[in-house]
Order: C-alpha cells, then structure tokens, then sequence
C-alpha cells in the first residue's frame, strides 16, 4: 500500500508511539484488504466500550493510549456495559463499576464525543453526505452505507481507533464505489411487511446469505425505527456492510423472501411464549420511539420488569419534552449510555425469559446470558404486559 | 539455510524461533492465558504449550475480537511470540499484532516446507520466511 513521506515518517515513530502504532493499524488493514492508498475521513465511531467485552486487557491498553493520543476527527463511542450515573439498584460489583468508569474515562482524555450509544447518527454527529467516515458497530455502519449516503467498512474497535487518531481509513471494500454495488437482490413477497419485528427478521436472514452488499426488493421505504432494526439484525447474523432498496437492478442473482423463510427464521431466535421481564432500545431508541412507547402505555401500569436503553442526551430530550413521566409512571426504567446486552444489567434481572423487539438482542442475550427470549413487536408486548 | 519463502508482509519487522505449529485456529481470549503466555483452552491440539519466543503458525484466529487485547498484554508481561504466521490473516490477528508490534506474515508459499519445532526468522517488512 503507498504511503505519503508524512504517512510514512508517522509509521516509523517519528511523531510518537501513538500515531505510529495507529499508522501500524491502518497499514496492515490496508495490506490485508488489498488496499492502495489511506483516504481521508470525516468522522469515527469506536466500539470496544463496555467492560463486559473488552475487559482489564482492553482497558490498560486504552488507558495507556489515552496518556498521548487526541482523536483528529470528531469521533462518537457506542454504549458502556453501565449507567455509572445511576448504576445503582442493578446489584453490579465495584470492580465492574471501576474498571467501566476508566475505560469511560479514558475514551474522554481521547477526546471522544460524549455519545456512549450504538445510534451516533440520532442526536450526536452526523457527517456530510456523500463523506468516507469509520464506523466500528456493526449495525451503525449498516446504516451509515444503506440509509444516511455515507461510507464505510464495517469497522473493529481498533480500526475505528485508529483511524479516529489519524483520521484516516484504507481505501477498499466498501469505499469504492465499484464495491458498493449488490451482487444479489431478496425479493419480499409477503403482502403485509410494516412492522420492526418483520424488519429485523429479514436482516437476520439477508445478513445470512451474501458477505457482499444486497438489495433489497418490493418492499416499502423503511422508516428510521426499521432501517435500525434491519441493520442490526443483518451486522448480526452476517459479514455484509450494506443494503439498497428498490433500486433498479439487472442481471444479479435473486432469491425470495417470503412467510416460509420469515417463520424459519423467528422460531429459530424466539424460544419462549412470554417473557418475564421487557428489553427496549437494541439499538438504542430514539426520541420518537420513546414518544410512541409512551403513547402504547398510556395510563396502564407494567406487571413486570422493564428497561428501555438510549443514550443520555435521548432521555434528556424525552423528558423535557414530557414523553419520559407516563412510561417511568408505568413501572419501567431508562438506562442511559449502556448496551442492552453486553452488561451485567441482564443477568442480575434474575428472570429466564425476556421480551423483545430486537433480533440483535434476542441474538446476543440468548448467547451471552442463557435465557430464552419471546420476539414481538413494541405494542403488543405492552398489550400484554399491562395491568 | 534450507531456503527463503515468498510471503504477504502485514506486520512490519523482524522475528526469530522455534515454530510452533497448529493446525486448528487459535482463540487469543479463551484460548490463551496471556500471564503465563500459555495456550489454555483444553480442547486445543496445542493445550499447555508456551508460545513466549516462538514463531506461531496457524490458520487464523476466531472468536471474540477483544483477542486483541490479550496479544497486547503477551507483549507486556514479555510472553508473546516473536512471530506469527496465518494461512490467511483477518482483522482480529492483524490489529492484535499491530498494537502489540509483533511481525506478522501470511499466504507463504509452499507453508508445509516450515517443520514444527524448526529455528525460522520470519520478516514482516518484506514478507519473507527465512529457513535455516
């Protein structure tokens, strides 16, 4: 890969450690990807925030690196494994609460907006169209290339990093524009497709079927709530970094989406009949969808646990705008800046059955935490868990 | 020396030991513990063995990407391998390597060549294996 003189002195040391180990990052991603050259970006988003993943190892690495590196671009952070502002009542150890808050403290000294959510794009930065930007996070980098004009491969934690420092990113893949055309159309054929569940079961079994970009065909424009639902469900199941839909395309190769493969794949994540207790925002929700939420509850009081996820700057939103008094009268909790998975949150709620609208999080939780998950949509899983 | 092979350079730098073969891909987060640069994870053809100062080959790595990490803290506690050699390297392995500046290279030609146990020097800058 070709390297400037100044890529190339950064690379040997001579702007520091940091830059150099970030220029190492970019140089060997650029190799392996077969890139030519490093192109400019204009924004980063860095995974590799909760403690539940990346643990004491990641978080002297970035504590390390924080003592002599700045971000060069603005740079958001996905969600931490704690609400530390308010972790208390979740029953987590201080080892855990300590070692969340220097990892959180350390992506501050970087220079990192304070975002800590999967949904950089509602509410924090959102970069120029047409722009190349970084993005770690499967499902934001999804969106970034399907539905908000951006580019971007799907990033790791520490290609993210690197490219937040230098601000730059390897020339391939899904930066070129030869690269981003789908090689492979799904075509829906079910009659009525208009809720997020139906959304995210068709990423789940899109993200299956190509590493490469697809389209997706005769289906209507999603809404911001099912882009997100698509995204996740696809960074989830799969390697593809983007989708089209409706666009016109001649000789691919296709494949059909219909009530069979919809049903395959929902009896495969949705293994119990009701859950015990009720997980929202995976991705994290934004002001409206807390709003309709809010609408669904109305004056009813919940039976059981639940906890509704978004960033903090969302809940400050909501709250002020009065969207936040019906849904905590009802007996359910926001927590702030915190994945809806990878935390210890989940598995002190002490139930074996979880309610959800995402396939993401019936995904993960079912993995990571042993218990069973019930897939429905928002509204009839507050249907049914009302007084 | 019995002779030099072509290779993809990913990691620049030079590396030099005994090999250490697998032929199954290596999780760094189960599968190594990285205080006692050991390999730990029972069901591994390598199970117990010390990867500090040898050239490790195997196909690539799998599992979580915070693997990452625990090549950088191999490196800090000075049990990491002096080289590494995949098959066909992937994004965990190679920023793994990057942050913990240990010379990586893949896609040798004729990789059977290398014997297990054998002393190799692998150069990540030009993507050379050295045989003695």
């Amino acid at each position: 890969m070709y390297l400037t003189n100044d890529e190339e002195r950064a690379l040997n040391g001579e702007y520091g450690e940091a830059l150099e180990m970030a220029y190492r990052i970019l140089s060997s991603i650029g190799r392996l990807t077969n890139a030519n050259h490093l192109i400019k970006i204009s924004s980063a988003h860095v995974s590799g925030v909760s403690y539940s993943t990346i643990g004491d190892y990641g978080k002297e690495f970035l504590e390390n690196l924080s003592l002599n590196a700045k971000v060069s671009v603005p740079t958001t952070a996905n969600p931490a494994g704690l609400d530390y502002q308010n972790a208390y009542g979740f029953n987590i150890n201080s080892n855990y609460v300590s070692g969340q808050i220097k990892i959180i403290e350390a992506y501050r000294r970087l220079g990192v907006i304070d975002s800590f959510t999967c949904t950089p794009y509602e509410g924090f930065y959102l970069p120029p169209k047409g722009s190349h930007v970084s993005w770690a996070e499967s499902s934001a980098s999804i969106y970034a290339n399907s539905i908000l004009n951006l580019m971007t491969n799907r990033e790791s934690a520490l290609s993210a990093l690197a490219s937040a420092i230098t601000g730059k990113t390897p020339y391939s893949e899904l930066h070129i524009d030869e690269l981003r055309k789908p090689s492979l159309s799904i075509q829906i054929k079910m009659d009525d497709f208009s809720n997020c569940v139906k959304f995210a079961l068709l990423g789940y079994f899109a993200g299956r079927i190509t590493r490469g970009p697809m389209a997706l065909q005769n289906i209507k424009n999603p809404n911001p709530s099912e882009a997100k639902a698509i995204c996740a469900a696809m960074g989830t199941s799969g390697a593809s970094g983007m989708f089209t839909i409706n666009e016109k395309m001649d000789k691919v190769e296709r494949m059909d989406f219909t009530n069979d493969e919809l049903k395959t794949v929902y009896d495969e994540l949705n293994d119990a009949e009701k859950g015990d207790a009720i997980i929202l925002g995976c991705p994290h929700l934004n002001v409206n969808e807390i709003n309709e939420i809010s609408e669904f509850v109305g004056d009813r009081r919940l039976n059981k646990k639940c906890l509704i996820f978004c960033s903090r700057k969302t809940y400050e939103e909501a709250r002020r705008k009065g969207y936040t008094d019906r849904i905590e009268k009802a007996g359910a909790k926001f927590v702030c800046n915190t994945c809806a998975v990878f935390t210890p949150i989940i598995s002190n709620l002490g139930v074996d059955k979880i309610s959800t609208n995402s396939c993401k999080a019936a995904h993960y939780i079912k993995r990571v935490h042993k218990i069973s998950i019930n897939l429905k949509d928002v509204n009839e899983i507050i249907k049914e868990s009302c007084r | 020396m019995r002779g030099v092979l072509r290779a993809r350079g990913l990691i620049d730098g030079l590396g030099w030991g005994e090999t250490l073969i697998s032929k199954s891909p290596i999780s760094f987060l189960e599968g190594v513990d990285p205080e006692q640069g050991k390999l730990i994870d029972k069901s591994h053809e390598l199970f117990g063995l010390s990867i500090n100062g040898k050239v490790i080959i195997f196909p690539h790595s799998v599992g979580s990407s915070v693997g990452a990490y625990v090549l950088y803290k191999l490196k800090k506690n000075g049990k990491a391998p002096s080289a590494i050699i995949n098959l066909r390297s992937d994004n965990i392995t190679v920023s793994g390597c990057a942050i913990a500046n240990i010379p990586l290279v893949d896609m040798v030609e004729v990789l059977s060549l290398i014997r297990e146990g054998e002393f190799i020097m692998v150069n990540g800058s030009n993507g050379s294996v050295i045989i003695y």
